[in-house]
């Protein structure tokens, strides 16, 4: 019985992020909109997380181009906790030196790897209590400048 | 927390029509079962805290874009063949060639050639319906498309949002192998035209230096492909750790470490550090035979 019991969780527990995909997609393409006049790289990342869980999103920053991360949880989730780190694991960024920010913009000068570490917030009174589960989106857009010139 | 699953696990037995065990419960049972719940939620997160690392690449429009503020001159010549979508019969080789599509389709908008771009639109819809991509490449996105033919800022941003409703569909619909394909065969189509445009003697030094940058997101998208459940990017992944070999020659040389400045009161920070690139000419060359031989393969 117990080992049906802990089975049962198992199932239960593996089974809800697949079931909830679709609303962390659709949570997701909301959060889009707010990228502008940034242009989205086109991936949409998101994640099924449990309270503390940290998920990390590997990303090449080209030379010369302006981003923009936006970050948003789903429904009752606190703001996220975002740190992003360069290639070799230093700290750049860290959105608690920032209110919380969950929109910031970056120019980067040289291409290089960087890792945005994403933390489901802890002790928030909002999350999914029953399964202490929710939706994370990150959203990254790029600027350019079309009109620059014209190779024609 | 616990006690909640517990509750809720229980709950489903009960409904499942096994409850006899389930009220005959006491305390010492209920700790010992807490226990082994807590180990299993506890295996449980272990295994999701490891999967939870993902990847993601350029655009095919941010492709484009480096490669047009880099004097680059345009040649459809290279670019795939907007009428070969009749070839393509398997998922893969549809969601792998939706992705070139892409890529075609940007540099062709990119480079202010709308009506090239109108054959590959009408390519990529073609594959879309294919691989059952509903509601992203509808007649009224068609319609836009040529409307706003002679406007290019306004195409990219119609070209980025297809890109990315493309990507949401195939996340709401679970299909990831699929949103991957689409993504390395753009990436691969994107270096593919890179290195195969014609260029001056003093733009190629440049040009080869965007094409060595893209060094780290190889690693990321062979990474991104292995960490998909199955087998059905093996063969993908073995060519592509074969061009990350070559990659090896190329070196990326960071001076020094990231300067940060923040500007708190428009929110934006900037960061740089000096970054000396080297790849010699034997390097691009066979870097630029391998990624040919890659990008055809998926074109064939």
């Amino acid at each position: 019985m117990r080992k049906l019991l802990a089975f049962s969780l198992v199932i239960f527990a593996v089974s809800f992020p697949f079931s909830s995909n679709a609303q962390c997609a659709k949570m997701g393409k909301s959060a889009i909109k707010n990228l502008l006049p940034f242009r989205s790289n086109g991936q949409l990342n998101i994640m099924v997380l449990s309270e503390g869980e940290i998920a990390e999103l590997n990303i090449v920053f080209s030379g010369g181009i302006k981003y923009r991360i936006l970050s948003k949880g789903g429904i009752g989730i606190g703001d996220l906790a975002i740190k992003i780190y360069d290639r070799k694991r230093v700290l750049v960024y860290d959105n608690a030196d920032h209110s919380m920010a969950q929109v910031w913009d970056f120019e980067n000068k040289t291409t290089q790897n960087f890792t945005i570490e994403v933390k489901f917030p802890v002790g928030d009174d909002g999350y999914n209590t029953v399964t202490g589960r929710g939706c994370v989106a990150i959203a990254i857009g790029y600027l350019q400048d079309v009109n620059s010139k014209s190779n024609k | 927390m616990y006690k909640i699953i517990y509750f809720v696990a229980s709950l489903a037995l009960i409904s499942c029509g096994d409850d006899k065990d389930v009220i005959s419960q006491n305390q010492d049972y209920d700790v010992i079962v807490e226990e082994e719940v807590a180990q299993t939620v506890k295996q449980i997160k272990e295994l999701k805290t490891a999967a939870k690392v993902l990847y993601t690449l350029p655009s095919p429009l941010e492709m484009a874009d480096l490669l047009f503020q880099s004097n680059v001159v345009y040649d459809v010549e290279i670019l795939n063949d907007p009428d070969g979508v009749d070839d393509y019969f398997t998922d893969m080789k549809c969601a792998l060639n939706l992705g070139v599509y892409f890529a075609d389709l940007s540099f062709t908008s990119m480079f202010e050639y709308p009506l090239d771009g109108m054959k590959f639109m009408g390519s990529a819809q073609a594959l879309s319906s294919e691989l059952n991509i509903e509601g992203v490449f509808t007649e009224e996105i068609r319609m836009k498309i040529e409307n706003n033919m002679n406007n290019k800022d306004s195409l990219m941003d119609i070209i980025a949002a297809t890109y990315i409703e493309t990507d949401f569909y195939l996340q709401e619909n679970e299909r990831p192998i699929v949103s991957k394909a689409i993504l390395a065969g753009a990436w691969i189509e994107g270096l593919y035209i890179a290195v195969n445009l014609k260029l001056n003697q003093e733009d190629k030094m440049p040009i080869w230096h965007k094409i060595a940058e893209q060094k780290p997101a190889l690693t990321n998208l062979i990474k991104m492909l292995k960490s998909t459940e199955g087998q059905d990017f093996d063969m993908l992944i073995s060519k592509l750790q074969e061009l990350e070999l070559l990659f090896k020659g190329v070196v990326l040389n960071y001076k020094n470490k990231t300067e940060v400045n923040t500007d708190t009161i428009n929110k934006i920070t900037t960061l740089g550090t000096k970054l000396d690139v080297v790849i010699t000419k034997e390097v691009f060359e066979a870097i630029k035979q391998n990624i040919t031989i890659i990008r055809n393969e998926i074109t064939k």
